[in-house]
């Protein structure tokens, strides 16, 4: 059973102290204490832990010393004594009495001391109670007498410290244990509160917000270290800590390195934090934040309070900055704002002003540094431990420690960052600093090697393989398979089967011809025959001439290959008489048409041609971004040892038969012909170039392929045939390549393929092949929204780096690099573009090169490399930097979405970039665009949601199997069918919803909340349409449950038998309990549409309408009278079932009667309460408003004349009838507290008014009631908006001994934590939990 | 920063013993195993530099051994 929930305090749970003023004065609390405050009442105590000082004395110390200097202690500080009261309404304030004193507990004594066990048990007891701030003072004290000495411990709640303040009160504490009377206190602590209040209000607060609104801006970025994958940014409420230390030499170069360049020291550490958050985020635009002790008079230097602010801080860095020069800009932006400090709280509440959307935190990480405490030779040691608040994701506390070096803390959100990030974070942390200061002055963020060497040996290493490659090329491996098994298979097509000794014979006989026509090294053979076992045929006969093969894809665009015919320098062209006509005029070249061509009289052996191992194999064009394809030359030494280590790496063998479904027009394809053919396996050739899945899963079944090799973007299909029709033979392995492979395709390939390996190969065409492949058994998971890419294959090194060419620490995203012998010679004919892409190897000892791929990437905790998404495709809109492949991975979420592609394109009406979605519906699937446009929205941040999803029949491919960018169709706005009105009835309410929603265009059966409709606009159409039909008695609910124009007609005609509901049926199908949804101030239940959807199909949920906007409005209803109906639709649907509620706001109170009142009439599994706030704060029985002099009569009057204007004087004077002069005080004080004019712009239902006159009514209803102990399971959760905003939550706890303490949503308020996904995960887990 | 941020970056042309050329920052150790060309200035000032200089693209090793 909960402590709170004391039996005692059962009859008045809620201590209200009623005495007013006349004990003594109270004052305000300040904001930060407010926010303590709020979490205290929702149970929370991990954000702001208990402030604890423990001191280890030597023997000189004893007992009675310690007593009396505590009690000296407590009289000094009024923080020590600092109590609490709440006024009715729950105002609270804090207050001191002189003769107050903390409870100090003794344990032990000289003659019988503790051991050392059980005095740490004691100790570690007592400093883990929790307060209760209503009941006693805020801080309490412990003495034990141990057989080591005597251990002081003085705990106080965070309300009235924190750690400059605990530094004081043990310099306070060890003087007077000394016996020496510390200079005056000049307590202030009590007043800070209504000092805060003051200044709020004075144009130096309005400057000082000016400042921030300039510096960080509507849309900003706040910096911090990698998150986990899928964690969408939401962090749960659980921490977890990473302890590390640095030795004193550090420390001491540390200081010294602050001397010499008159630093201070923590300035040093917090720029090293700085340099950590840019190199890990790779973002040199910081934002993020620094704890400030916020002590900069003499006066808080002295006293025992809360003062410390989070300072957010913008700096924009460049790599090639020095870290003396970050220091420098440190100092500037920390001057320049402190000067501007805003107490945090109130500075969130003024930055995340977005309606619409859930914001982001303003600091995401924070860096906070601790002076050392004050020593003396009377402490023998100081227990204390680093335990800082936790109200941002991620901190780092830095302090010195007793031996002389320093003591680290990363403190961080368990949910969103990888422990092992952190733990290297630690240590990199550390590296920086020495690297700093061994370096001296010159030393550049760009110059910090994070990564040590033998790190790098390990990340960068490719597969492990022992084998021995040796330097016969290629098609040297091929011939001597056709002498060992002549006879053996090599290739089927169609219907022809080649045999080893074929193939080669007839590649012989074309190569002596090709020798005859100059064909020799470094010169080169146009392949111009569609894949096919000649055009295998003419590329061995080029190898054995000497020379280079040149693919060319005879259905490729005509342009295209003629620049390819010109650009490689073709000396002879193979190609057939029927494709003549393709090949352009005016070359200086040979056309061998291999149809027509006589080699009879050639010898069947190979030509005596000597092969160095860098002249060139082939020339295999690639399609840029831009321009004209280039040609990327291949040498024969790198390809051998590619194919060679390529082959073990696969496990191919004598016995491989595979199928290579790449084309030849991708190096890929050629990679995956030339293997099973060197170790004498064979390939069984598709005679087309695009097979139906049916037709491929046919072919392998038909000649017993093993393997398999097939473009990523042709898996989807093949995968899904496979899986809806059990049609895949078994095979041994499949490989794919050429694009990212979505998570969702591979879990699918991965079920459907039935194959023992996959291997998901990565490379680019300049690194030969597939450089890097990922090799794993079927049925392997994989976290990331793409298959890893894995390691490098054979004589090559993968790295990840930063632009700075620096390794990236794991996790860390950066571009991939590709290192070592397996790389092209270079483009052809382009030595700047060569020397642009191919660049000195940093990493080796031997003048080796590096290729830079233009792929995000990142190194996985193993090691392996996963794909985050091409350089070229992060785009920036709006200040948002965006990865496109995440919009991509949420579109593949959607059922019924095979494949997606997101581009940022001009819009052509508007020239504005926008964000366009392509997607394919999977197989036999329909997609509604409207559908997945909502999914999106609900899934993604409202800046990532793309601006048009246009569906595809299939994705266009260029020649090289590749998406085709340039060939998407630019998105069309969609024509919507209209359908007429058949009756008079449907003619008038669609008159109604085109005056309403100011639309012409509406269809009879278009949803009202798909063309702009919502709650306010539903009224009107339904007051609209009382003036029409007075006899008329549909409501909200109706309209809401048939919303299209036809089916709300059909409601109007059926009378009244049909409506008058104030139930929404949000989903009326699903296995588990019923939720019902209890309404808070005018909510119409559309409020819980994203929720609902969030929970499933399998959860059930019904909305009760807000009675505000319901039919039935009257003045002075009660509480019991607003939920009579609710009750009653739920004892008759659910009676003796399980159901949850769910009591959003108002609505909790609302939520929490019908539970009591229906008592064991239903079997309520849980009530869910969301960020539910006492009410009526002003307007609370009892409590009684302050006003200045003559204030209130000022304000009487002022409301008299408001009155005499407005439209809804009717409305109001009913309100204010009722009103007793109490109550109308309550009223006047709340009209001057607000900020804005009374309104009168009523009596519309959307108006400031209207809205006012139901807040006031609402405060009338709930004024007098008293909410009663109920024994029901209760989840509480609380927005951050309303505990920086101080809001009175309610602690369910003290009402229920089954209610938890609340969970906070972070970047949200009270009105959109409804909304907000963060919390409907939660949610969902606590239904879960509960069923 | 404005200090930092106003110094040129500059760049020189390196060869390999292959004789395959590439670009440099000056700032930043030179690989092992490559030398610089006394050639330098902005990266796309020794890029278009490379255009005229690296004119055949085979390695040494080839071009020797086809001499």
């Amino acid at each position: 059973m909960n402590k709170l929930f004391a039996p005692d305090q059962a009859t008045n749970p809620v201590a209200v102290d009623h005495s007013g003023n006349t004990i003594c004065d109270s004052f305000p609390l300040s904001l930060a204490q407010k926010r303590i405050w709020s979490l205290e009442q929702i149970g929370n105590n991990t954000v702001f832990p208990l402030q604890v000082l423990s001191l280890h004395w030597t023997r000189a110390v004893t007992l009675d010393q310690a007593q009396h200097a505590l009690a000296k202690l407590a009289q000094r500080h009024s923080a020590m004594r600092t109590r609490f009261r709440r006024f009715a309404g729950g105002r609270i304030e804090q207050f001191s009495n002189t003769g107050d004193v903390p409870s100090t507990e003794t344990h032990g004594s000289d003659s019988n001391p503790l051991s050392a066990i059980e005095a740490e048990e004691q100790r570690t007891a007592f400093i883990s109670r929790s307060f209760d701030l209503l009941n006693g003072v805020s801080s309490r004290c412990q003495l034990i007498m141990s057989k080591g000495g005597l251990i002081s411990t003085v705990v106080l709640h965070p309300i009235v410290c924190d750690e400059a303040a605990l530094a004081v009160l043990q310099r306070d504490l060890i003087a007077l244990v000394n016996g020496e009377t510390p200079g005056a206190a000049d307590d202030e602590s009590l007043l800070r509160g209504s000092r805060e209040e003051k200044w709020l209000q004075t144009d130096h607060f309005a400057t000082a917000l000016g400042h921030w609104r300039d510096l960080i801006g509507e849309e900003y970025n706040a910096t911090t270290l990698p998150t986990r994958f899928n964690t969408s940014g939401y962090a749960g409420t659980r921490r977890r800590h990473v302890p590390f230390q640095l030795d004193a030499t550090l420390w001491d170069q540390i200081k010294l390195y602050a001397k010499q360049y008159e630093l201070n020291e923590d300035l040093v550490l917090s720029a090293a934090f700085a340099i950590l958050l840019a190199r890990y985020s790779g973002t040199y635009d910081l934002q993020h934040g620094i704890l400030l002790a916020n002590r900069e008079t003499d006066e808080s230097r002295q006293s025992i309070c809360r003062a410390e602010q989070i300072l957010p801080l913008k700096l924009g860095l460049i790599s090639r900055a020095r870290v003396l020069d970050v220091c420098h800009a440190m100092t500037g932006a920390i001057a320049g704002s402190s000067q501007h400090l805003v107490p945090f709280e109130r500075l969130v509440q003024e930055i995340q002003t977005h309606e619409e959307r859930e914001q982001d935190a303003i600091v995401k990480s924070l860096f906070e540094y601790r002076e050392p405490r004050p020593l003396s030779a009377l402490v023998s040691d100081t227990l204390s431990t680093l335990a800082p608040r936790s109200d941002v994701e991620l901190a780092l506390v830095v302090t010195p420690n007793a031996v002389g070096g320093l003591d680290g803390l990363f403190d961080y959100a368990e949910g969103l960052y990888e422990p092992a990030l952190i733990e290297r974070a630690a240590i990199h942390f550390g590296r920086i600093l020495s690297q700093t200061v061994s370096g001296g002055q010159g030393v550049r963020i760009k110059d910090i090697q994070l990564i040590g060497d033998d790190e790098l040996d390990i990340l960068s290493a490719p597969y492990e393989d022992d084998g021995v490659n040796d330097d016969r090329a290629v098609h040297e491996h091929i011939a001597a398979h056709a002498a060992q098994t002549p006879d053996k298979t090599a290739i089927i097509y169609a219907d022809e089967v080649w045999s080893h000794a074929r193939l080669d014979q007839s590649a012989n006989r074309l190569a002596h011809r090709l020798v005859k026509l100059g064909v020799g090294a470094d010169i080169s053979v146009a392949i111009a025959v569609k894949r096919s076992p000649e055009a295998i045929v003419g590329i061995l006969a080029t190898l054995k001439a000497g020379g280079a093969y040149i693919p060319v894809e005879p259905d490729h665009p005509t342009a295209r290959n003629h620049h390819i015919l010109r650009d490689g320098g073709v000396r002879v062209i193979l190609t057939h008489t029927w494709l003549l006509d393709r090949i352009p005029e005016g070359l200086d070249a040979t056309i061998l048409q291999l149809d027509r061509l006589d080699l009879s009289e050639e010898p069947n052996s190979a030509p005596d041609v000597r092969i160095h191992k860098d002249q060139l194999a082939y020339i295999m064009y690639t399609s840029g971004s831009t321009g004209l394809p280039k040609g990327v030359a291949v040498e024969h030494g790198p390809l051998t040892h590619h194919m060679q280590n390529t082959s073990r790496v696969y496990g191919m063998s004598a016995a491989s038969r595979e199928l290579p479904f790449l084309p030849f027009s991708s190096d890929g394809g050629h990679e995956r012909w030339m293997n099973p053919l060197m170790e004498g396996g064979s390939i069984v050739l598709p005679d087309q170039p695009l097979w139906t899945p049916e037709e491929t899963l046919t072919a392998m079944r038909k000649h017993g392929a093993n393997n398999a090799s097939i473009p990523t973007t042709y898996l989807q299909q093949l995968a899904e045939w496979a899986d809806l029709t059990d049609s895949a033979p078994p095979m041994r392995l499949y490989s794919f390549g050429g694009e990212g492979l979505a998570q969702q395709t591979f879990d699918l390939l991965s079920k459907a393929l039935k194959s023992e390996w996959l291997i998901n190969g990565y490379g680019p065409t300049e690194t030969i092949m597939t450089p890097m492949v990922w090799k794993v058994r079927a049925g392997q998971k994989f976290e990331g929204t793409y298959a890893p890419i894995g390691r490098a294959v054979g004589n090559r090194r993968i790295y990840v780096l930063d632009a700075d060419l620096n390794p990236c620490p794991i996790g860390v995203t950066g571009e991939l690099y590709i290192a070592g012998e397996g790389m092209a010679r270079g483009y052809i004919g382009k030595p700047d573009t060569t020397a642009d892409r191919f660049t000195p190897d940093p990493f080796s000892k031997e003048g080796g090169r590096l290729y830079r791929s233009g792929d995000l990437t990142r190194w996985r905790e193993d090691g392996t490399v996963e794909f985050v998404g091409r350089v070229d495709h992060q785009v920036k809109l709006r200040g948002y930097r965006i990865e496109l492949g995440e919009i991509e991975a949420a579109l593949l979420q959607q059922d019924g979405i095979g494949e997606a592609l997101v581009v940022l394109r001009d819009d052509e009406a508007t020239k504005h970039k926008m964000l366009v979605a392509y997607v394919v519906p999977k197989q036999g699937n329909e997609l509604d665009v409207a559908n997945v446009h909502s999914a999106l929205e609900r899934t993604l941040p409202t800046y990532m949601v793309p601006s048009a999803i246009v569906p595809l029949k299939s994705m266009p491919i260029n020649p090289n199997s590749k998406l085709d960018r340039f060939a998407l169709p630019a998105p069309t706005r969609t024509k919507r069918t209209i359908v007429e009105p058949e009756n008079a009835v449907e003619e008038e309410v669609l008159e109604l919803w085109q005056q309403i929603l100011n639309l012409s265009a509406i269809s009879v059966e278009d949803n009202f909340f798909a063309i702009g409709g919502n709650s306010l606009r539903a009224i009107r159409i339904l007051s609209a349409l009382r003036q029409r039909k007075p006899q008329n008695r549909t409501t909200i609910a109706d309209l809401f449950n048939n919303p299209t124009i036809r089916s709300f007609a059909k409601i109007i005609e059926a009378g009244d038998g049909q409506a008058g509901s104030e139930v929404i049926v949000l989903r009326a199908s699903g296995t588990k309990p019923m939720l019902y949804c209890f309404p808070g101030l005018l909510v119409s239940t559309r409020e819980y549409v994203k929720l609902v959807d969030y929970l499933g199909a399998d959860q059930p949920a019904t909305g009760f309408i807000c009675y505000s906007l319901s039919e039935q409005k009257q003045i002075g209803a009660s509480v019991d009278e607003i939920i009579g109906s609710y009750i009653d639709y739920i004892r008759g649907h659910s009676k003796g079932q399980p159901c949850y509620f769910l009591g959003w706001s108002w609505g909790g109170l609302l939520a929490y009667e019908a539970a009591r009142r229906l008592g064991d009439e239903i079997d309520l599994r849980l009530i869910t309460m969301v960020d539910v706030c006492d009410l009526g704060t002003e307007f609370a029985i009892g409590s009684t408003p302050r006003f200045k002099p003559d204030e209130r009569d000022q304000l009487h009057e002022m409301v008299q004349e408001w009155l005499s204007r407005t439209a809804m004087r009717a409305e109001w004077d009913r309100l204010l009838g009722v009103m007793d002069a109490d109550t109308y005080d309550q009223f006047l004080r709340f009209v001057g507290d607000e900020k804005d004019d009374l309104p009168t712009d009523g009596p519309d239902i959307s108006s400031r008014e209207h809205t006012f006159w139901i807040l006031i009514d609402n405060a009338l209803i709930f004024r007098r009631h008293q909410l009663q102990p109920h024994d029901v399971p209760i989840h509480s959760w609380a927005a951050d908006d309303s505990l920086n905003r101080g809001l009175n939550l309610i602690d369910w706890r003290r009402y229920s001994p089954r209610a938890n303490p609340a969970e906070i949503i972070s970047g949200t308020n009270h009105l959109h934590v409804i909304g907000s996904q963060a919390f409907h995960s939660r949610l969902a887990h606590r239904l879960a939990e509960a069923l | 920063m404005a200090a930092a941020e106003s110094l040129p970056e500059t760049w020189s042309v390196v060869r390999n013993r292959e004789d395959r050329y590439s670009v440099w920052p000056d700032d930043k150790a030179l690989p092992i195993g490559w030398t610089k060309e006394p050639i330098g200035g902005t990266r796309d000032e020794c890029l278009q530099k490379i255009k005229t200089i690296w004119v055949d693209p085979r390695p040494r090793g080839l071009r020797q051994a086809m001499a």
